[in-house]
């Protein structure tokens, strides 16, 4: 699967997450986000350069998630509605 | 008596959860016989700080806040541990749950000699959703330290234990925690004598193969290979794009 394609999965599923839990709370050093915030910004083009990295770091470490872990891939693609 | 400085400050929702967190590591000092000077639920000062590390020379080190590359927090305003007074951590172990300080003020402190500096090269994160959790995977290098494991196999552990708890939550829907979780694992590190810093600078990288870690550490900056490239384009003899 293409990289863009598992991106484009993870963050719908992720969106489908943040849209369950409308009260929890990311804290990324002296910031704060709401699960919906965070999600908000995987799509963003106009990042700050610190919520940028935040972002590049997140999705890195979700898209070896999605590779190499067979529950997480199944989960994600279930939320997303794909086809499994 | 083995002694413990625990400088645990609380001054925003954040730290809130920090100081929590740091109230587990003070129990488990307490149980292996550490005598704990505890300096925290509050703003600090970075006298305080001071003052302790200087009247416990032995003790192990630990900060439970917000971090910075080049330093440990006390309050919004005031480092209480930075490259000026780093050589306190001198022979010490030091132990952080803090953004980003394994970055710079880690290698200073592995350059002066701390005995290890165990600490995060990227931005702490942690959701409320999962708190059990990260208290777990932040705290679980102190407990594995205590239990008399190495800090190499501190480090293997407490990685793995973060692969477990990053499947538990999965397991448990929790997929932003999950990931979150892993990625705190994946920019722990620990320096010691045995385990030098590593760097991704193609410069450092090349300095340290040469001349290996004590030092290949000691060429000024990361901002090396900039350093280099500006001089020799200053010298106009080679164009370097």
């Amino acid at each position: 699967m293409r990289n863009a394609e598992v991106v484009k999965i993870l963050t719908k599923a992720l969106r489908a997450e943040a849209t369950q839990k409308p009260n929890e709370i990311i804290y990324a050093g002296r910031e704060s986000f709401t699960y919906k915030e965070f999600v908000a910004m995987l799509n963003s083009k106009k990042l700050q350069k610190n919520h940028k990295k935040l972002v590049e770091s997140f999705l890195q470490s979700a898209r070896k998630m999605f590779n190499e872990n067979s529950t997480y891939r199944l989960k994600m693609m279930q939320l997303a509605g794909v086809e499994t | 008596m083995t002694v413990a400085v625990l400088v645990a400050p609380k001054f925003d929702s954040a730290t809130e959860y920090s100081y929590d967190w740091s109230r587990e590591a003070k129990a488990l000092l307490e149980q292996k016989g550490y005598e704990v000077i505890d300096i925290g639920g509050r703003r600090v000062a970075r006298d305080e700080v001071e003052e302790a590390l200087k009247e416990n020379p032995n003790a192990i080190y630990i900060h439970f806040n917000h971090g910075s590359e080049d330093a440990h927090w006390g309050s919004e305003a005031e480092k209480v541990m930075d490259l000026d007074n780093v050589d306190l951590l001198f022979q010490r172990e030091v132990y952080c749950m803090n953004c980003l300080s394994a970055k710079e003020l880690g290698i200073e402190a592995w350059k002066h000699k701390a005995t290890a500096y165990w600490g995060y090269v990227e931005v702490f994160t942690f959701t409320t959703e999962a708190l059990d959790e990260f208290q777990e995977f932040a705290n679980s290098g102190l407990k594995f330290r205590l239990e008399g494991k190495s800090w190499n196999e501190c480090l293997q552990l407490a990685k793995d234990l973060a692969k477990a708890l990053a499947q538990k939550l999965v397991e448990a829907g929790k997929y932003i925690a999950s990931v979150i979780l892993q990625g705190d694992a994946d920019v722990l590190r620990c320096y010691t004598e045995d385990m030098p810093p590593t760097s991704d600078c193609v410069f450092r990288r090349l300095c340290l193969k040469i001349f290996g870690p004590k030092i290949g550490w000691k060429f000024p900056s990361p901002r090396l290979e900039t350093l280099i490239i500006s001089q020799i384009r200053k010298m106009g003899k080679v164009n370097v794009n």
